[in-house]
């Protein structure tokens, strides 16, 4: 069963059950209490019957002989019974006796006069005492009204019940749609997302209510799912970036080595060098596997990373693949501490990071000045890296993250489109943040920022 | 003695460049740099009966705040103090009681650059600052860039040779 009719069925359930207790409640007290009017005009009547009946004076009982057929109304089958107390025991078996019921007869007898109902048929007795003995006059009659007005009354409960019941369950219908609306728009909205559309996300409504929650939770999930499958995705094609330029070196090296005889030393220095390519290669290549296996096992290493020294080792690398790069370390905002400064997280991986920005400022910034500041807040090491170059067209901002994504100004330049979401992948693995403000053909500014 | 510097702001990074400059004319002595920025004193009883002073804090672009605490880190041993404080009024009687409080030895100011009002309550003071008469020091802009926050911090390209 869908929650929704669960919620209607339930909320009709709980609404009728108060209904049908109120109106049992209304009929019941509408029929005990509310005709005990009836009981004084039957007694009044039995007065008036022992008036007629055993007063001294004849003259007064012909005037309220008189009286009661003048002025009261007969009522429906009402019937007169003088009985003489004494002889009670004789009427045991009569009608009017069961009717009646002992309880009426022993109150009579009790507190000389007594009430009593047998469906609509009211009694009403007192006891007289005359000079023939004690009598019991007992007035009887139908009460018609009291009956027409119950049957009307059940009648409006019945079909004031049903009504309610169909009104309650077209509420509780449109009250559960309500409810769950949000909650269907979710599902919609992840349904839609598949695998080439991991980016996108939930809308979350302002305030802190369970659906905020569930929308945040979904996104915070799709991210985390998004950086793992990036992650996987572009693994080969970021170790491929990367590895081209040693491997390059290694290529050239051996080739240039192997074109014709040489000496031992030549020999030597080749090799060394080859083994510097290799080892910057290994240290790559373990960087990415840790990449690509701390997103997916959450297992990331943490060590203190020397603020100085990462951002030497950046420019290294920048210079070893564009030596012509004029990138200068800007000092502007240099701590004075900056010796002191660290962040924890994984050298190589920073360092990645690092470079991936600064490539490709070099790479589109031509001739004009590559400048790569560090500074430091309360809380965060902060790296910019600013550039004059041919910068980011507005309406490809948003995409600059994307994985093989390049830019409408790119065209011409050769890449990848995989550094940028390789460097927000370790900024994000490490729970810092990457900025980027650009205008086309005046400049990029790249602000990354690790947590101290 | 420690040197008191008055710098207005209009709460962006650029307008912070002047510390650059105040701490390289410290010639080695420490100083108290009073960042402020003039806002409108209400002039309605119910304006000034609820008005919240801790309100325009939390307007503060945080890139400036961050700016802010950039520069403290760079100038830990030459910055002494350096405080942000909301002003309310610019008149001319009012910055100069202020000045003369805090013993504000030279005004420091953007040259070329157009001091904009950030806050619906903001009211520049660059005029009134110019008419008190408080040695005030014209720097120069450091790295133009149209595009960047934190760029027009950094000093100009020839500084960096």
């Amino acid at each position: 069963m869908k929650i929704q009719l669960k919620i209607t069925l339930l909320f009709t359930l709980l609404c009728l059950s108060v209904i049908v207790m109120l109106s049992t409640a209304i009929y019941y007290f509408a029929n005990e209490k509310a005709f005990q009017d009836f009981y004084t005009r039957l007694e009044l009547r039995a007065v008036v019957a022992s008036k007629i009946n055993f007063d001294i004076n004849e003259q007064s009982q012909d005037a309220y002989e008189k009286l009661r057929r003048q002025h009261l109304q007969r009522l429906p089958e009402e019937e007169e019974y003088l009985i003489r107390t004494d002889t009670l025991d004789r009427i045991r078996n009569t009608v009017l006796y069961k009717t009646a019921g002992k309880k009426f007869f022993a109150d009579a007898q009790k507190d000389g006069k007594a009430v009593s109902r047998h469906h609509f048929q009211f009694f009403a007795g007192i006891v007289h005492s005359a000079r023939q003995g004690e009598y019991l006059i007992i007035v009887s009659a139908v009460h018609s009204y009291a009956q027409n007005f119950l049957l009307n009354l059940f009648r409006i409960l019945v079909t004031a019940c049903i009504i309610s019941t169909i009104v309650l369950f077209s509420i509780g219908l449109l009250f559960s749609r309500q409810v769950l609306s949000p909650i269907r728009n979710i599902a919609k909205r992840v349904t839609n997302i598949s695998v080439t559309s991991l980016h996108e996300r939930l809308e979350v409504r302002s305030g802190k209510d369970e659906i905020s929650f569930l929308a945040t939770t979904f996104n915070d999930m799709l991210s985390r799912l998004e950086t793992a499958f990036e992650t996987q995705n572009n693994f080969v094609s970021n170790a491929s970036h990367e590895l081209n330029t040693p491997l390059t070196a290694i290529i050239g090296e051996a080739d240039l080595s192997l074109a014709r005889q040489r000496d031992p030393e030549e020999y030597r220095e080749a090799l060394r060098i080859i083994m510097s390519e290799a080892e910057k290669l290994k240290a790559i290549t373990s960087g990415l596997l840790e990449l690509a296996q701390s997103s997916f096992h959450g297992t990331l290493v943490y060590e203190q990373v020397g603020v100085d020294e990462l951002v030497h080792n950046s420019l290294q690398v920048v210079w070893n693949v564009y030596p012509k790069c004029p990138v200068k370390l800007d000092l502007s905002l240099r701590p004075e501490v900056s010796r002191e400064l660290t962040i924890r997280g994984n050298a190589q991986l920073f360092e990645l990071a690092l470079s991936n920005v600064l490539l490709n400022a070099c790479k589109y910034s031509g001739e004009k000045l590559v400048a790569f500041a560090v500074a430091a807040s309360k809380t965060h090491v902060i790296f910019i890296i600013s550039d004059q170059g041919i910068g980011i067209p507005s309406a490809d901002l948003k995409h600059i993250f994307d994985p093989f994504f390049r830019a409408s100004n790119v065209k011409n330049t050769r890449g990848y489109g995989i550094g940028l979401p390789l460097a927000r992948n370790i900024v994000n693995l490490y729970k810092g943040s990457i900025e980027i403000h650009s205008k086309e053909n005046i400049g990029t500014e790249v602000i990354i920022k690790f947590p101290l | 003695m420690k040197k008191n510097i008055l710098l207005p702001t209009d709460l962006t990074v650029t307008s912070l460049y002047p510390i650059h400059e105040i701490c390289k004319n410290a010639g080695g002595e420490q100083c108290n740099i009073y960042i402020i920025h003039t806002l409108d004193l209400p002039t309605g009883i119910m304006d000034l009966l609820f008005l919240q002073e801790r309100k325009p804090y939390k307007m503060l672009p945080p890139s400036f705040l961050e700016a802010i605490e950039m520069l403290r880190k760079k100038y830990a041993s030459i910055i002494h103090l350096l405080s942000f404080e909301f002003l309310y009024g610019n008149s001319r009687a009012y910055l100069r009681h202020y000045m003369q409080g805090r013993n504000i030895q030279s005004v420091y100011l953007l040259e070329d650059h157009v001091y904009e009002n950030r806050l619906p309550q903001s009211v520049s003071c660059i005029r009134t600052l110019r008419k008190c008469k408080v040695p005030i020091v014209y720097v120069e802009k450091g790295r133009q860039n149209e595009v960047g926050v934190l760029t027009t911090l950094l000093y100009k390209e020839k500084m960096l040779a």
